[in-house]
């Protein structure tokens, strides 16, 4: 066949999703001539399931994402319709910022920053096969007889390869939204001799904002505080639309149970894999079977819309059954579906064949991002696809790659968790995945990795000056804490002791010492010594969480120095397992497989003991040895 | 690798005259210098290796053995460490309490072969060695596999099991909380924390007093019988040893060898220690029996007090006493059948001691000393015959760090420190946990998290 060359470019990526967009813009501003091809370009950034950004982790993410220059946080901000900061009462570690988002705006504005970023190209075409010269990838090739050389191909594919929606026993090939499915792509990718797995996932059904009772549900306003992901971020006067929470009750329970049959997960029609964490509202009757109520929540999908997301609802059900049990629900008595529930099942690529940077083991500037490593949740894909753009620049650039450890942030955690376990089902982000919980937090996102993004060259001059700003705001709440002294006879400092519950002080104590006691708060000390309103809140947070649990971050960070010890150790490319005496050999295929850069990382594979890490290690103390004789 | 500091007694257990102590690592030598008083100050700084120093290890006021400490620099230790050794008094009392210091001051007991493997990682061994530090180790790993798979599993592992297991419950409801604060989750979390650690930090407490005592029915009391002279101690010990009368030989001196005998009396191991001495203490013509006798005081955990009165001890007895201080006594009221005791006035008269009273020419009564030292030593922890799983002191070290964690979580809660932080430390209590049984844990909490709490979309 004759095919139109239609381009050279240093890096094609392949779909322009969460991840998609990040990787695209992430590579041309690192300064790459860039291709994003998209099945449509109607849908770049498209949030097919839950209209919102962030939460526990995932808002952590976002965070890093931001501080590394990624767009995800400033886009998120500049189209929420409500903004909240979850578990605030549950610890400073595990706080985490959640947006409420206008898909449509959400959508439209990136597309439109996508559009405009110099060095990136955006085309609409379905990708059907790779070109590979030897064991490198050189192009791609297009269903519209055109094909495009590139030096690096990212691929983001999101939910679209080999992809089915189901709706009850109705089987579609389709990607989400009735788009079109990739099937092309996932054969060819299987003949490249790459593993796939198959996952499947669902979303819940939009209802019409007319047909919804809301004086029998309960409101959950967004917060008042000038919450954002990004400290890019200036404007907050994005209007506030609350979401509204109801609960199912025995009668919709007693429908999905008459019905199981029909649902697809029982009928059997499901191949796909799907996350426990996500399960669908006939799973969550089946299995909690002693509960009579679950918690739904109704989120507006935008400012130009009726349609509504009912969270927690999501199911596999024919139509008729979803509109017949949601009726059973208050508020929603009268309830009118728009789009209905339903299952997507779709291909992905073992992530286990991947490098911490993102590209294929196999196939030299081959790179995956997003949910075809088998991820799930748009903050997982955007993280990922800004490291691989990132990673497939700095390649071409010959430079070291970027690695983020598991002691940087949840990137880390994430991409490491992924190469090195692989999932067998969608995976995830929560915070309990993360060993340095309390190292790795929201307050704390930019001061971790801004000089990264800085390093790197994708954190420009005005996101720069603001880090320096903050750095050195910190800088001098630290010296303020260290040098004002409260005195037990000031009566207004005596007067807000009593307040709080906490002892009264004898003669004068400094701002670090009282700060560590319970219940007192850093900005009321900033008031009482006549400097509030000086520092931003963050500013002050950020050093009152530090010195308030100094001896569990210094234990923590005491931890993290040992793990970062066995991070350092390489094994050598060259290394033959095989050769390693004493190593069982389901340890020796294991790392024969995955092939660890490190003696840390070849520690956290699923199957490899502490022993077998012992006998590794005994072999390459022995072959340095070796080798320095020589 | 992470290399802790390290310790374990480098001499077999049991009754040499001296033990010998080892610590490897970062840090032994400032721990060494927080327990030792020199008796001739030295300066620590300046230390050099590979030199004795006599003294005592002396901590909190207490003073544990009268030691000799040899420091030496890792340039030309064993491991390639700081090390310490500690050369105190044998048998396992000294050794054991000083070791369990060392523990409670944050050294780690060290794995077999674990000094060994130091050595070579650090490259003191040569690597021909390597071979046999690989069997080492997967020794030591197919130990603890087998351990894991057969002891604890099912019905004798049970109050093991059930620990870990409301620990995990704990820890996946408190990140379910954390993770899914949008999923409508009971957020009494909190006050779960507050009700259920206390009684995890019991059961451990039983596990541990189990330990205890699993290491009285293993190694044995070290006992040493005291009392005047010709008031019978050599009838009780004979008494003691009649099954086992084949080794003591009518031919003068072979006892002399006899270092110790062990013993069963109901139920329960003793370890009766210097039968030599104390047959010579009975011999008029040997008085230097008297100072081995002394000897073996020191060593022993039990001290059997004979003697043949009724009305309180007398003089010498007291002085024979004051060389007992901080042993558990049981005074024997000895030839029961000859001396007519008023019991009550007697038990009164040996006060706080516990009196028994017995014959042992006749053999009598023997059953009720044995109820004694039950009552002395077992506190009940392990109940004949129900087959549970009991530690080993590896096991209780692990069960005391598991428990300082929990201690940190009730602290916490007292400091009302947010759950984040709470789950740091009940985490550490079950990484302890799991260092028993060779469980990691690092998906557990979330499969249990997706298996109990209703959450998603």
């Amino acid at each position: 066949m004759n095919r139109y060359l239609g381009g050279k470019y240093d890096i094609i990526v392949v779909g322009g999703g969460h991840a998609g967009v990040e990787a695209s813009l992430a590579a041309a501003r690192l300064g790459m001539k860039t291709l994003l091809l998209s099945l449509s370009l109607d849908h770049i950034a498209l949030m097919p399931c839950n209209p919102s950004v962030g939460g526990p982790a995932k808002g952590h993410v976002v965070r890093e994402i931001d501080a590394l220059g990624g767009q995800m946080g400033i886009n998120a901000d500049a189209t929420q319709i409500q903004m909240r900061l979850l578990n605030t009462s549950k610890g400073p570690a595990v706080q985490a910022l959640r947006a409420q988002s206008d898909k449509h705006e959400y959508r439209v504005r990136m597309a439109w920053t996508v559009q405009n970023q110099e060095n990136l190209d955006v085309k609409q075409a379905a990708v059907e096969d790779l070109l590979i010269e030897g064991d490198h990838v050189a192009g791609v090739v297009c269903n519209n007889e055109t094909m495009f050389l590139g030096r690096a191909v990212i691929l983001t594919t999101g939910t679209y390869l080999r992809s089915r929606v189901i709706i009850g026993k109705l089987l579609t090939p389709a990607g989400p939204n009735n788009q079109p499915t990739a099937a092309k792509l996932s054969e060819s990718l299987k003949d490249l001799g790459l593993e796939l797995f198959r996952f499947k996932t669902g979303t819940p059904a939009r209802v019409d904002r007319r047909s919804v009772d809301f004086s029998k549900t309960k409101e959950q306003p967004g917060s008042d505080a000038p919450l954002a992901f990004s400290y890019m971020t200036k404007r907050f006067d994005r209007p506030k639309v609350p979401c509204y929470s109801t609960y199912t009750n025995p009668r919709t329970h007693e429908i999905i149970r008459e019905n199981l049959h029909l649902a697809p997960k029982y009928s059997g029609v499901i191949e796909g894999v799907g996350a426990r964490y996500c399960p669908s509202i006939e799973d969550k009757v089946v299995r909690f079977a002693d509960r009579d109520a679950h918690l739904l929540f109704l989120e507006p999908e935008g400012l130009y819309t009726n349609e509504i997301y009912v969270q927690g609802m999501s199911t596999g059900m024919p139509y008729e059954i979803q509109e017949k049990f949601m009726r059973t629900i208050a508020g929603l008595e009268h309830v009118k579906i728009m789009r209905p529930a339903y299952a997507i099942e779709y291909d992905g690529v073992v992530p286990t064949q991947l490098k911490p940077t993102l590209e294929y083991k196999a196939i030299g500037g081959l790179y995956g991002a997003g949910q075809i490593n088998g991820t799930s949740g748009y903050e997982e894909a955007a993280c990922q696809g800004l490291m691989a753009g990132i990673n497939a620049a700095l390649k071409l650039k010959e430079k070291e790659p970027l690695l983020l450890k598991r002691s940087d942030g949840y990137i880390g955690v994430l991409i490491d968790d992924l190469v090195n376990k692989g999932t067998n089902e969608p995976y995830r982000l929560f915070t309990s995945r993360a060993e340095y919980r309390l190292l790795l937090r929201n307050d704390n996102a930019d001061l971790r990795l801004t000089e990264i993004g800085r390093e790197i060259g994708l954190v420009d001059d005005e996101r720069w000056r603001v880090f320096n700003e903050r750095v050195e705001a910190i800088a001098s709440v630290t010296e303020w804490l260290g040098q004002v002294k409260f005195s037990g006879r000031d009566a207004k400092v005596a007067a807000y002791l009593e307040e709080k519950g906490s002892a009264p002080v004898d003669g004068g104590i400094s701002g670090t010492d009282l700060l560590k006691r319970p219940n007192i708060d850093i900005r009321d000390l900033a008031a009482l010594d006549g400097k509030a309103g000086r520092w931003r809140d963050d500013d002050l947070k950020e050093r009152e969480i530090e010195v308030k649990y100094e001896g569990y971050l210094r234990k923590q960070r005491e931890q993290v120095a040992r793990f970062e010890k066995t991070e350092g150790r390489r094994i050598p490319d060259d290394i033959d397992y095989g050769d390693v005496s004493g190593l069982r050999l389901e340890a020796a295929e294991k790392m024969a497989e995955i092939r660890p850069y490190t003696v840390g990382q070849a520690s956290r594979i699923s199957g490899v003991s502490p022993a077998d890490i012992s006998v590794l290690l005994v072999y390459l103390t022995e072959r340095r040895g070796k080798d320095g004789e020589k | 690798m992470d290399f802790p500091l390290i310790c374990a007694a480098a001499t077999p257990e049991g009754v040499g005259g001296i033990a010998i102590l080892r610590l490897s690592g970062e840090g032994s030598w400032e721990l060494a210098r927080k327990i030792f008083q020199p008796h001739t100050p030295f300066d620590w700084d300046e230390a050099k290796g590979y030199q004795l120093h006599y003294g005592h290890i002396v901590f909190d006021g207490k003073i544990y053995d009268e030691v000799l400490l040899a420091l030496m620099k890792k340039e030309r230790s064993y491991t390639r460490e700081d090390m310490a050794e500690i050369q105190c008094h044998g048998g396992f009392l000294a050794a054991k309490r000083i070791l369990e210091l060392l523990i409670a001051l944050g050294a780690k007991l060290a794995l077999p072969g674990e000094f060994t493997k130091r050595a070579f990682f650090n490259g003191r061994i040569d690597l021909s060695q390597a071979e046999a530090v690989i069997e080492t180790i997967r020794a030591i790993d197919e130990k603890d596999l087998d351990f894991s798979l057969t002891r604890l599993k099912g019905d004798r592992g049970r109050g093991f099991l059930k620990i870990r297991d409301d620990l995990v419950a704990l820890i996946a409801e408190t990140e379910a909380v954390i993770d899914f604060p949008e999923d409508g989750l009971d957020d009494t979390v909190a006050a779960t924390i507050r009700k259920r650690v206390p009684a995890m930090i019991e059961a451990i407490d039983a596990e541990i007093a189990k330990a205890d005592e699993g290491r009285v029915y293993r190694h044995g009391i070290v006992t040493a019988i005291a009392g005047r002279t010709n008031v019978g101690k050599s009838s009780l010990m004979n008494a003691l040893l009649r099954e086992e009368r084949a080794i003591v030989t009518e031919i003068p001196g072979t006892t002399r060898d006899v270092i110790e005998d062990t013993v069963i009396l109901r139920g329960i191991p003793l370890r009766l220690m210097d039968t030599a001495g104390i047959r010579e203490t009975d011999d008029p013509v040997e008085k230097i029996g008297v100072t081995k006798s002394r000897e073996s005081l020191s060593r022993a955990e039990l001290i059997l007090f004979v003697t043949d009165r009724g009305d309180g001890f007398d003089g010498e007895e007291r002085e024979i006493l004051a060389g007992c201080a901080g042993k558990k006594v049981i005074v024997v009221c000895n030839k029961e059948d000859v001396v007519e005791y008023d019991r009550e006035a007697a038990a009164a008269a040996f006060a706080p001691h516990r009196a028994v009273f017995l014959s042992a020419k006749e053999g009598s009564h023997l059953e009720d000393l044995g109820d004694g030292i039950r009552e002395l030593f077992l506190t009940g922890a392990i109940t004949a015959d129900s087959g549970e799983w009991v530690g080993n002191l590896r096991h209780k070290e692990a069960f005391l760090r598991a428990k300082e964690h929990l201690l940190e979580v009730v602290k916490g809660q007292e400091l009302a420190m947010p759950l984040d932080f709470q789950v740091i430390d009940l985490r550490g209590a079950l990484e302890a946990l799991g260092e028993i049984n060779g469980e990691s844990i690092s998906m557990e909490i979330l499969d249990r998290v997706f298996s109990e709490f209703c959450i998603g979309k």
